[in-house]
């Protein structure tokens, strides 16, 4: 009984994330992508950059 | 981000738009070292959060750089004048993206976003989907197993017995439908009438009517889900435009999050609820069910044919969609009172508990999107 809750409860939750990762998936791409909100920046000098961004797989 | 996220992410798009309108710009991503080396002694600001909370740094410095066109450092690059993309495949390293204007001058204010593809999320989805309900049977099973190992044969005997008291819409048991109910049984052993409550003591009986015929299972509360399930999926579309997809999913995900959680819970509960019109609670149930039905088809009809109206744009016609509910939701808790299992009495409150809390969500959702309007 309180194996199966611990069971139903770890699929609810799975089920809720596929749930979830399907709404972004369908009702969240512009375009085919998934966007971050446009944001205004500005700089006084001669650019803006980023920082950097590590990718090591 | 990590190297998982780097195969995940596919491509990525950075946009950018001069604030000035009709203003060049630049935008380009290059490997880290390189895009330092080429801003070094220049004066610039760093980005290091995205969003409405950006925060940034300032470099000083007194060179003035090439124009960014001329340096052989990008890995893609886009520029020229209105909202100008840039596309550029992930790929390991240190990468650093910077905006600036084409001719290399002082002064730069854009508008940009940054985006990626997650191909393979719709493939996640469906492997979340599809472990969680893999993990539903061992789990169902653990639940409803334990609960036929040791039958309550008494308590059991005792519904039965009232299932039949209701069924002739009477008040006490008789002894005919204590018969009726050892009558089934090969190994009834005796019945006693005490303080006008008939006592069993058949365990055979109890065993037949826990466990029942599959059909018992199978005539669950989810079957009067399914016709609203497809009333939704056949006229969502046709709803007025708050309540598509682009400003009805637009609301934070602290109510977005446990909206759609119970939102699953209640729909997965409603197969435990039997469908059963013994007693009058379970009539009442359907009355409720049959009206709810309508109100809910009125409300969505209204905001479909009469999109405009003072009705479907005031507080109550606009929220009906999401409030309706309510009464077909207690309707199949009510119908599903007789527990589908003989321990189980308590499921049609946790099933109402749980339809309750996400009403509650679901409610709020729409008033979030009602007070944008």
């Amino acid at each position: 009984m309180l194996a199966g809750s611990i069971l139903a409860l770890a699929s609810l939750g799975l089920l809720a994330a596929a749930a979830t990762v399907l709404w972004a998936d369908h009702s969240q791409r512009q375009n085919g992508y998934l966007t971050s909100a446009a944001t205004t920046y500005s700089a006084s000098g001669y650019a803006l950059a980023s920082e950097t961004v590590a990718l090591h797989g | 981000m990590t190297g998982l996220a780097c195969v995940f992410a596919g491509l990525v798009r950075i946009r950018v738009t001069a604030t000035a309108p009709g203003k060049p710009v630049f935008v380009a991503v290059a490997p880290a070292s390189a895009a330092r080396s080429y801003l070094s002694g220049v004066a610039y600001t760093s980005v290091t959060s995205l969003g409405n909370r950006a925060t940034t740094i300032a470099h000083t410095g007194a060179v003035r750089p090439r124009p960014p066109a001329t340096a052989a450092i990008w890995a893609a690059q886009a520029a020229g004048a209105g909202t100008r993309a840039l596309v550029w495949t992930v790929r390991d390293g240190d990468w650093m993206a910077i905006a600036m204007n084409p001719d290399g001058s002082a002064g730069v204010s854009v508008r940009a976003d940054v985006g990626a593809q997650f191909p393979a999320l719709a493939a996640l989805a469906l492997e979340l989907l599809v472990t969680g309900v893999l993990l539903a049977v061992p789990a169902m099973a653990l639940i409803v197993v334990p609960a036929n190992n040791r039958p309550p044969a008494r308590h059991c005997s005792l519904l039965r017995v009232r299932e039949l008291v209701d069924a002739r819409q009477g008040n006490q048991p008789r002894s005919s439908d204590v018969r009726a109910v050892v009558g089934r049984t090969e190994t009834g052993r005796s019945a006693a009438a005490r303080n006008g409550t008939y006592l069993i003591g058949v365990d055979a009986g109890c065993q037949q009517w826990s466990k029942g015929s599959p059909m018992r299972y199978m005539l669950n509360g989810f079957l009067l889900v399914i016709p609203l399930l497809l009333f939704d999926a056949a006229f969502a579309s046709r709803l007025p435009a708050a309540y598509q997809a682009a400003q009805w999913n637009d609301v934070p995900a602290l109510v977005a999050l446990p909206e759609g959680v119970l939102r699953v819970g209640t729909m997965l509960l409603t197969l435990l609820l039997p469908i059963s019109a013994a007693g009058p609670a379970q009539r009442f149930g359907a009355v409720l069910y049959a009206a709810g039905l309508v109100a809910y088809v009125t409300a969505w009809t209204m905001q479909i044919r009469w999109p405009g109206s003072a009705w479907s744009t005031g507080t109550a016609g606009f929220l009906a969609p999401a409030v309706t509910p309510a009464l077909w939701l207690t309707g199949i808790g009510l119908i599903g009172m007789r527990p589908l299992l003989p321990h189980a009495r308590y499921l049609p409150w946790v099933f109402l508990g749980t339809a309750a809390a996400f009403l509650a969500f679901h409610t709020l959702h729409a008033v979030l999107v009602f007070r944008r309007m």
